[in-house]
């Protein structure tokens, strides 16, 4: 077997690569000049081997397309063929066709990381693919003029590799490689992610032996630091190792097929979980959204509740999660300004926040230019913009530094901690306390019962072992998709259908943020999005929840609109409108004037919880361990098929109000690729409608907690992670209360 | 059980340049560090990095000057970027009263041999134009600079491992002490023999050799440091210190500000970890803006502080203190720009014991130190009061 391209093989490569990045009229560089076939040949006899048979496959099927050369053919004739290959088109017969993607999406992405990736992998080089479009590179970070509008960025572009790495930062922390057993824990946590590391915090805090399993690698959180190819491509090698061997199925309805799904995102499978690759934006819930089926009952009547919508009130108020969000954002350092009634006119912040007793521990990341722009059409609309809370430091807080606004931040580990992480916050303080324990490469199977009462977690080492962990109250918070497949592959006598499942409810009202951005391209000014956190947004909440009107809406609930930054080259030069085709001349001169032109307009629509929507074992696919995928049946309902459109021509009259000169929008069903995955284990009073208690406690499996996504109840249009965050430090106060009310039985009885 | 020539305990710069100097001998070296190359909260984690000849004690000019002549190559040497810059000295006199401490440094360091030169208000001006218009007069070392004190210490790690040299990381260590004498160290349970062992442990010297009797008229204090947000790069090419304040201030490459000077932190009582304290983090920035206007439109962006061995005389302990056992600590604020110069010397005596140079830091000196002015140091406070 050949574990390279031939000299023959990488010529036609390079003609295909040439005719969809053509060299420029101007003199551009074209793909192969800018690096990109060099990048592909040599990625595909290294981490990329395993595409090498598909390469080899569409060499020879253009080969033959074009009677034998491709590279030989004429332009006109290669131009007629690419378009075929583009179309998927069958009369190219010998074009290999993988189940998931075309072959046309796959070279089409390595060909964009030839072209903008960092060139320590190889690509981009000489910095001719970002000199071509103006992006700097890996920055130390970024003065606040540099994110006026049209303000030149006058930077030479670099390497991430001459920053280095700062030597002033903290260590990984400790943990311990899994293999035997510790005695005894007050509290097992399975999974060491951001829920994970809360919950030890707090309860460490109260004297709880806290033993965590962790299926992943302890790591500093600053993975991936200024590196967008590794951030994505390789992160398929690196930190999503395990979730990439368990991607689930989706379908639309009960009875259709079900296919891998594309998880945009990927999830983040090692220490702190996805608390180092997310965007740190963290909100409140609003205060009626607690509420939610009583208020929108009262004020629209029965009948505005979709009828397949399992609508229903959360078993807690806004008043009873206060503290724990006060908790959190101080644990995070939340960044922000508080907002609330605009009573005075004073505040700067969301005007619909609900109530709070304190500021947030540090003031709101600065607005960029763009920001400023999207707000001052927003309130000429009659909106009210605010800056979005951001678990990003905008002053030095514990030992972390503030942020420089390098913009490698949703998906990449921060370089300077200014970004929450699950190792830069808790993890540290909790393991100070001497009473937490890290197992890592702990990967969890089963939870174990006795008598019907959850006692620990079987655990697989990396060797191949199998333990039992025990500890007096188990914690299940490995993320909505595996919360829900161990509760359903653990079970015992009193449990047949699974933990939880006695009245089948693990799954139902699975819930998932749809991603229909607006997009709009400038011709009069450039934005700089490359500059500044994703977090550093400017939102409207004016079309949440029920902040405006509904009537003859069609409708009920709304979503969020928000300016947000973080623009990096390899996804962004994905990013076309419909008319736009993805290779030749017209590509490259849309993506080269169009860069640093180009503004989302994000809408996070709220997601009501439907019967048609669960999560269940696929009964094929299976992971590498042959233990069955989870499957995921999500499909949007009327009330959103309503709402979303109409939220998107309300973006669209922003835009327009912006400046923007063309303007396009992404379908209302973008399908579970969002990292807002929601439901599953729903909290409720009511054990047949409800798998857990406000709490997480499992209704019918004592000393089993689950906490998650897979807690709620309602998906608002607001991102989930601090109130999963306060839902944590919530259930681990339970905990400890359980523990001491079971310690005064004992001594009465003793 | 395994035997080398010597053993360093401590991979800061010291124990750093030291392992690497035995080892380009072709000596046996283990370098042992709990915390590896650099690792907080050391004094070479959080220094300033400031190169900084000029005004030193008469017994470190030498030291300072091979130091100096060093600097220039060690980036292609460890094949390493160390942020490296040579923008000098300055230091400022901002009244008349504060001149004659000026003439004072001159003539000291024309004594030395340091070329320190005498820059009135103009020549400043040109020098540092944003530095503040108040300032009379100044004391210039162009040859001296800055440079990144942790990726330093990882170079020094890095080249030594390249070496041969056996790198114990991570893992708790002390002395490993057989018969009354030091005849190694133990680093994780494992133990190290060696006819030598250097301790360039910093602030944590004092707890290593207390077993042996030892008490060495030092004492641990956290510094701080504030850093800025970033601003235009080259605004500001020395590095300014001022006769009438605790201030030291440079710009980094980055661009952003960085604020030293000898602004104690706040212990915390997890091991030496000290942490920033407010209050003085205002009284230094207030001091930086005084000498750097901008900086009062400039906001703090990171603060951190190291744990630095202090000597009561402000001079290191250089040399052997008891059998097998051979001390490089002490030294008290400003022992990154002569760290390539001990390494060597420290080497060089070790292998011939012929380093006259480093004679005035015999560890000997500490007998003639009265006890009670040793526990005055040892007590003063750590909250400046105004
Ligand atoms: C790119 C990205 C951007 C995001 N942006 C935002 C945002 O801006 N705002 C927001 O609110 N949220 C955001 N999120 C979502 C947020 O990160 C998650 O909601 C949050 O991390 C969930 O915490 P968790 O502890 O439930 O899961 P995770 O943080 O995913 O932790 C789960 C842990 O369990 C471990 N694990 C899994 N299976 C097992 C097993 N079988 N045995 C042992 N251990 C196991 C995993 O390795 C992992 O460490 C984002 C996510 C991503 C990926
Ligand atoms: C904030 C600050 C600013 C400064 N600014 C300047 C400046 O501008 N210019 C200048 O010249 N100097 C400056 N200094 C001083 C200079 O940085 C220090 O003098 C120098 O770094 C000391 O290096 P070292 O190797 O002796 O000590 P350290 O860097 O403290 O190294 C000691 C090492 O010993 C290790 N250790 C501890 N216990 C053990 C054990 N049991 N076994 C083995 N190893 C152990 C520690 O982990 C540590 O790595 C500054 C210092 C500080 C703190
Ligand atoms: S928070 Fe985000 S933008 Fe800010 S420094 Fe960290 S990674 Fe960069």
């Amino acid at each position: 077997m050949t574990t390279s391209l031939s000299p023959a093989q990488t010529a036609t490569l390079a003609a295909l690569f040439d005719r969809i990045f053509p060299a420029g009229a101007d003199g551009s560089p074209s793909a192969s000049e800018i690096g990109a076939v060099g990048y592909v040949s040599d990625a595909l006899s290294g981490p990329y081997a395993e595409h090498l048979p598909l390469y080899t496959e569409l060499i020879a099927a253009l080969d033959l397309a074009a009677g034998g050369d491709f590279a030989a053919a004429p332009t006109d004739r290669q131009d007629s063929i690419l378009a075929l290959f583009e179309a998927n088109d069958t009369s190219l017969d010998a074009l290999p066709r993988p189940s998931d993607y075309s072959a046309f999406d796959l070279i089409w992405r390595h060909l964009r990381e030839g072209l903008f990736c960092d060139p320590r992998h190889g690509g981009n080089r000489g910095f001719k693919g970002w000199e071509l479009i103006g992006f700097p590179g890996a920055q130390p970070g970024y003065r606040a003029e540099e994110q006026q509008v049209s303000h030149k960025v006058a930077r030479a572009p670099q390497s991430m590799d001459s920053l280095g790495q700062d030597a002033r930062l903290e260590s990984a922390p400790a943990t311990i490689a899994a293999s035997e057993p510790l005695p005894e824990a007050d509290v097992v946590i399975i999974g060491g992610g951001f829920v994970g590391g809360f919950m030890a915090h707090r309860l460490t805090a109260q004297g709880k032996r806290v033993v965590i399993l962790e299926a992943g690698d302890s790591r500093t959180g600053r993975e991936h630091a200024m590196d967008e190819l590794s951030a994505t491509a390789f992160r398929n090698l690196g930190g999503a190792k395990k979730f990439n061997s368990e991607v689930p199925t989706w379908r639309l309805r009960p009875g259709a097929p079900a296919r891998r799904a594309s998880m945009s995102q990927g999830l983040e499978t090692e220490l702190g979980g996805n608390s180092v690759a997310w965007g740190a934006v963290a909100m409140r819930f609003y205060e009626d959204d607690f509420e939610i089926r009583s208020k929108t009952v009262a004020k629209y009547g029965e009948t505005s509740i979709p009828a397949d919508s399992t609508l229903a009130d959360w078993p807690m108020s806004y008043r009873d999660l206060e503290p724990y969000y006060d908790m959190a954002e101080d644990l995070l350092g939340v960044s922000g300004h508080a907002g609330g009634p605009r009573e005075n006119g004073r505040t700067r912040g969301n005007p619909f926040e609900a109530p709070r007793k304190h500021p947030y521990p540090m003031p709101a990341l600065r607005r960029s230019g763009l920001g400023q722009t999207f707000a001052t059409a927003a309130e000429s609309l009659g909106y009210h913009p605010f800056n979005l809370p951001a678990a990003i430091l905008t002053a030095p807080h514990k030992g972390r530094h503030a942020c420089t606004y390098c913009s490698f931040c949703s998906r990449f580990g921060c370089h300077v901690d200014a970004k929450a992480s699950a190792q830069n916050t808790v993890l540290p303080e909790a393991l100070d306390s001497g009473l937490l324990t890290i197992l890592t490469g702990a990967r969890v199977t089963e939870i174990v019962t006795e008598d019907g009462r959850a006692v620990g977690a079987r655990y697989l080492t990396s060797d191949g072992q199998s333990h039992v962990q025990r500890g007096r109250q188990v914690v299940l918070a490995t993320y909505a998709f595996e919360n829900t497949r161990l509760l359903l592959l653990s079970r015992d006598e009193a449990h047949p259908q699974g933990l939880g499942n006695n009245h089948d409810q693990v799954g139902r009202n699975y819930m998932t943020r749809q991603q229909p951005s607006v997009y709009a391209v400038f011709d009069d000014r450039k934005l700089n999005r490359f500059i500044g956190p994703t977090a550093q947004a400017t939102a409207i909440a004016d079309l949440s929840c029920d902040h405006f009107d509904h009537t003859g809406l069609g409708f009920i609930r709304g979503g969020r609109v928000a300016a947000f930054n973080q623009y990096l080259p390899i996804e962004a030069s994905g990013v076309l409108p419909p008319d736009v085709p993805r290779y030749g001349a017209a590509w490259k001169e849309f993506f080269v004037a169009s860069y640093n032109a180009t503004m989302m307009l994000f809408i996070d629509p709220e997601i009501l919880p439907s019967t048609n929507n669960r999560l269940d074992l696929d009964p094929e696919q299976t992971d590498a361990l042959g233990r069955p995928v989870v499957r995921i049946t999500f499909d949007i309902g009327d009330n959103e098929k309503a709402m979303i459109p109409w939220l998107q021509d309300r973006a669209e009259e922003i835009a327009r109000k912006m400046g923007a000169a063309r303007i396009w929008r992404r379908p209302a069903l973008t399908g579970p690729i969002s990292t807002h995955d929601t439901g599953g284990t729903r909290m409720g009073h009511d054990p047949e409608t409800s798998v857990t208690d406000g709490f997480g406690r499992v209704h019918d499996t004592p000393g089993l907690t689950v906490i998650g996504g897979s807690s709620f109840v309602s998906l608002p249009p607001v991102n989930p992670a601090l109130t999963i965050l306060a839902l944590s430090l919530r259930a681990a106060d339970a905990i400890v209360g359980d523990q001491v009310a079971a310690d005064g039985k004992q001594e009465e009885i003793a | 059980m395994s035997t080398v020539d010597c053993i360093v305990m401590g991979a800061g710069v010291i124990g750093g340049f030291t392992a690497w100097n035995l080892a380009r001998t072709g000596a046996r070296v283990a370098l042992v560090d709990p915390r590896g190359a650099a690792g907080a909260p050391s004094a070479s984690w959080a220094s300033a990095g400031g190169l900084r000849a000029q005004g030193r004690n008469a017994h470190e000019q030498p030291l300072s000057r091979i130091a100096a002549d060093l600097w220039p190559g060690l980036q292609d040497a460890l094949s390493a970027d160390l942020e490296l810059s040579q923008g000098g000295h300055l230091h400022l006199a901002e009244t008349e009263a504060e001149v004659p401490a000026i003439e004072n440094r001159l003539a000291a360091d024309a004594a030395g041999g340091i070329a320190t030169e005498r820059v009135d208000a103009a020549q400043i001006r040109d020098i540092a134009p944003e530095v503040t218009g108040s300032a009379l007069l100044g004391a210039f070392s162009p040859g001296d600079g800055q440079a990144h004190p942790g990726r330093t210490a990882q170079a020094l790690a890095r080249a030594c491992a390249e070496l041969g040299v056996a790198c114990h990381f991570g893992a708790p260590a002390s002395l490993l002490m057989e018969h009354g004498k030091v005849t190694g160290a133990l680093a994780g349970g494992h133990a190290l023999r060696a006819p030598q062992t250097v301790l360039a442990t910093g602030a944590w010297t004092a707890e290593l050799v207390a077993p042996l009797g030892l008490a060495l008229p030092m004492r641990a204090r956290g510094l701080q440091m504030l850093l800025s947000d970033l601003a235009l790069p080259d605004i500001l090419a020395p590095t300014v210190t001022a006769v009438g304040r605790n201030l030291s201030l440079k710009q980094l490459r980055s661009g952003a500000f960085m604020i030293g000077g000898r602004w104690f932190a706040r212990p915390t009582g997890r091991g030496l970890q000290t942490l920033p304290l407010d209050a003085h983090a205002a009284a230094q920035w207030a001091g930086a803006a005084a000498i750097l206007p901008r900086l009062s439109r400039h906001k703090l962006v990171h603060q951190w502080a190291g744990t630095e061995a202090q000597s009561i005389d402000g001079l290191p302990f250089i040399g052997r203190a008891a059998d097998g056992l051979y001390l490089a600590c002490g030294f008290s604020n400003h022992g990154f720009q002569i760290s390539p110069a001990v390494g060597a010397l420290v080497a060089e005596d070790i292998l011939t014991g012929t380093a006259a140079l480093l004679a005035p830091f015999t560890p000997e000196r500490a007998a003639r130190i009265a006890p009670d002015e040793i526990a005055a140091f040892r007590d003063a406070p750590i909250l400046a009061t105004a």
